[in-house]
């Protein structure tokens, strides 16, 4: 049955918001399907994870891989941090290594110290082969304690209020941690900061300070009223 | 000019001609990009000279620049020829390595034309015609020959049909046998073939 | 975009020459990066002694080559050795200490052996880098076999976006002559016998 003059404009809206429902119903499901999809295999992601967890923790390049696949699909990589899947010795461990790394890293522009703050702010900032940490202070002390097997290398130290890592052998005296602590308060200090301060006699700061200079912990700048020494500490301050 | 002794490519004097007009565009790009900047200055200072309240100087800008763009465009046009120029005679050099490339493409053609010419051809061509012919026929034979399962089924019915009339008329079979045997003796091999053909071509309208 | 210091650039020490040789070496060594870094990004190919880009001083070196003195107008002069923030500057003495440490590693070279007051040319890529970018950009873009001038070369519209655009003249010279040297390049000169056009050869 047609039907004829208005009437079939009549019908002819109708079928066109018949279509227009249809078609977003039609969209609606396509939405929904995708969604669950995504859902699925995230899931699958996840199980995935916690099946061959094992394998992963050894085989860093398919860490690397499935960490990859998990950015592409908007699962959070960090599902794969250290704090959920390792063992917590295992967790020291690479722990310790990263630190030893960064360590070795900066020696020879900081001197061979590196101020507990800026290692947990370097390890915390990378992701290395698909790991990510999250630490602390009492992270970075029972790492340092794990490494001493390996000799004396590393070492935590607390010059003024801060912890440092120090991995020089040489110790320092009362009057060189004096020295330290002053020049990171305020960046450098000057043989009149040391005898004004601390009341020493010029001969005993210009020692001290070489000692600290020949050691890299120090740099000179000359461009000031008088010579300033410089805490290698502060290269990183002003970012 | 600089041609030192190496092994690069060669230099060729169209190159030469061709250097000498690009160096003389890049004269004149570098001529208007300096007038570009000229342009560019008057009018801040035509601006300038606006907002200073001073039109005379405004108005003595502004027909520097003026002056400037007309130079411009006749430097661009002039670029633009020379461009042209560039790309036609460029072009030229391909259109001449491609007629070269033709010429050499012909005597390479005319040299083999050469060797083969066509008594060598035609002798050839008789040697082989033999062949080819027996070749031809050859296949127009096997044109002719149905497809293996065609032949097959025919075969598996000629032996029905043999099988059938050997049970049925034995005696007629033997007859059928003995006559050409009495007309051909001479050449006893063909004449037991063509009975099978016969035998083969009657059953085929059987199917149809 | 402008270019990012290093944290070091405004540690004052890194200014004044290191006495602890050790330290000095390291110094030395970041000195020699952060050059790199920075004549990279700024596309500075001739450092003159003070730091500023030397690019736009070399006309006198070469008189005859006016017609490039349009080319390096908007340079800034901002020396790479004074860091007004902290008020600190390299003196020239060291200066021409890490100068020369860059050239013994061949990552720089005196514009002129004899008379050092032109500065230097930095190679943040090596002559033989630069000629194989070269080559291999006109390779693939099928210009090999045709005539280029050096102009277009350096400003061309074509190689506006390469990282040899805008080269310096005599830079690019010694790359040509690399080129020419491994047979890949013929080098024309104009009347005045000055280097002025260059034929690449096929791969």
């Amino acid at each position: 049955m047609s039907r004829k003059g208005l009437a079939s404009f009549d019908r002819n809206a109708d079928q066109q918001t018949k279509f227009q429902d249809l078609g977003q119903a039609m969209l609606r499901q396509r939405e929904e399907q995708l969604r669950t999809q995504l859902q699925v295999f995230q899931n699958a992601l996840v199980n995935f994870k916690q099946e061959h967890k094992k394998e992963m923790m050894k085989n860093p390049h398919l860490r690397a891989q499935f960490s990859q696949i998990c950015e592409s699909f908007g699962v959070d990589p960090l599902y794969m941090t250290a704090e959920d899947d390792l063992d917590p010795e295992e967790r020291n461990n690479r722990l310790a290594i990263r630190i030893y790394e960064i360590c070795q890293a900066t020696r020879d522009l900081y001197g061979g110290i590196i101020s507990v703050d800026e290692v947990i702010q370097l390890v915390t900032s990378t992701i290395q082969d698909g790991w990510q940490f999250k630490m602390n202070h009492h992270d970075v002390h029972v790492a340092v304690e794990s490494l001493k097997v390996l000799g004396n290398e590393l070492e935590l130290v607390k010059i003024g209020s801060k912890m440092y890592i120090k991995s020089v052998l040489q110790e320092f005296n009362a009057d060189q941690s004096q020295i330290l602590t002053a020049a990171d308060n305020i960046g450098y200090v000057t043989v009149s900061i040391l005898r004004d301060n601390f009341h020493w006699k010029t001969a005993r700061c210009k020692s001290n300070l070489d000692d600290l200079l020949s050691i890299g912990l120090l740099w000179i700048d000359d461009q000031a009223d008088e010579r300033c020494y410089w805490s290698t500490t502060w290269i990183n301050k002003s970012h | 000019m600089g041609n030192t002794a190496s092994s690069g490519p060669k230099i060729t004097p169209q190159d030469k001609a061709i250097l000498q007009l690009k160096l003389q565009r890049d004269k004149l790009h570098k001529v208007s990009v300096k007038i570009q900047t000229v342009i560019d200055r008057e009018t801040e200072i035509a601006k300038q000279c606006v907002k200073q309240n001073n039109r005379r100087k405004a108005l003595l800008a502004l027909r520097k620049k003026k002056y400037q763009q007309n130079l411009l465009s006749t430097v661009e046009k002039q670029a633009e020829t020379l461009e042209e120029l560039i790309n036609t005679i460029e072009f030229k050099l391909i259109e001449k390595d491609f007629v070269y490339g033709l010429e050499q493409g012909n005597q390479v053609l005319k040299q083999l034309n050469k060797e083969m010419s066509i008594e060598k051809v035609d002798k050839i061509l008789d040697d082989s015609e033999e062949g080819i012919r027996y070749q031809e026929e050859l296949s127009n034979r096997l044109g002719e020959l149905m497809s293996k399962s065609l032949e097959d089924e025919v075969d598996l019915e000629l032996e029905e049909l043999e099988k059938q009339e050997r049970a049925k008329e034995a005696p007629q079979k033997d007859v059928a046998a003995q006559l050409p045997e009495v007309v051909n003796k001479p050449l006893p091999d063909i004449k037991m073939e063509q009975p099978e053909e016969r035998e083969e071509e009657q059953p085929a309208p059987l199917p149809a | 975009m402008s270019f990012k210091f290093p944290s070091i650039y405004d540690f004052p020490p890194f200014f004044t020459k290191q006495v602890h040789s050790q330290t000095l070496e390291t110094q030395k060594s970041h000195w020699i990066q952060l050059i790199l870094d920075y004549c990279r990004f700024n596309k500075i190919w001739i450092l003159s002694l003070n730091g500023e880009s030397g690019d736009s001083t070399l006309d006198h070196v070469d008189p005859e080559d006016e017609d490039d003195d349009d080319d390096y107008a908007e340079v800034t002069k901002q020396s790479l050795f004074t860091n007004n923030k902290i008020d600190r500057s390299l003196k020239s003495d060291f200066i021409m200490e890490i100068y020369n440490e860059m050239i013994s590693k061949e990552k720089a070279e005196w514009v002129n052996p004899k008379n050092h007051k032109h500065g230097i040319i930095v190679y943040w890529h090596t002559l033989e880098e630069w000629a194989n970018i070269i080559f291999e950009w006109i390779d693939i873009t099928g210009q090999s076999n045709t005539v280029l001038t050096l102009y277009e070369l350096r400003k061309g519209d074509l190689a506006k976006t390469q990282e040899f655009y805008g080269m310096n003249p005599t830079v690019l010279i010694k790359v040509l002559n690399v080129l020419v040297k491994t047979d890949r390049a013929q080098i024309m000169k104009d009347d005045n016998g000055k280097i002025a056009g260059v034929k690449f050869s096929d791969k």
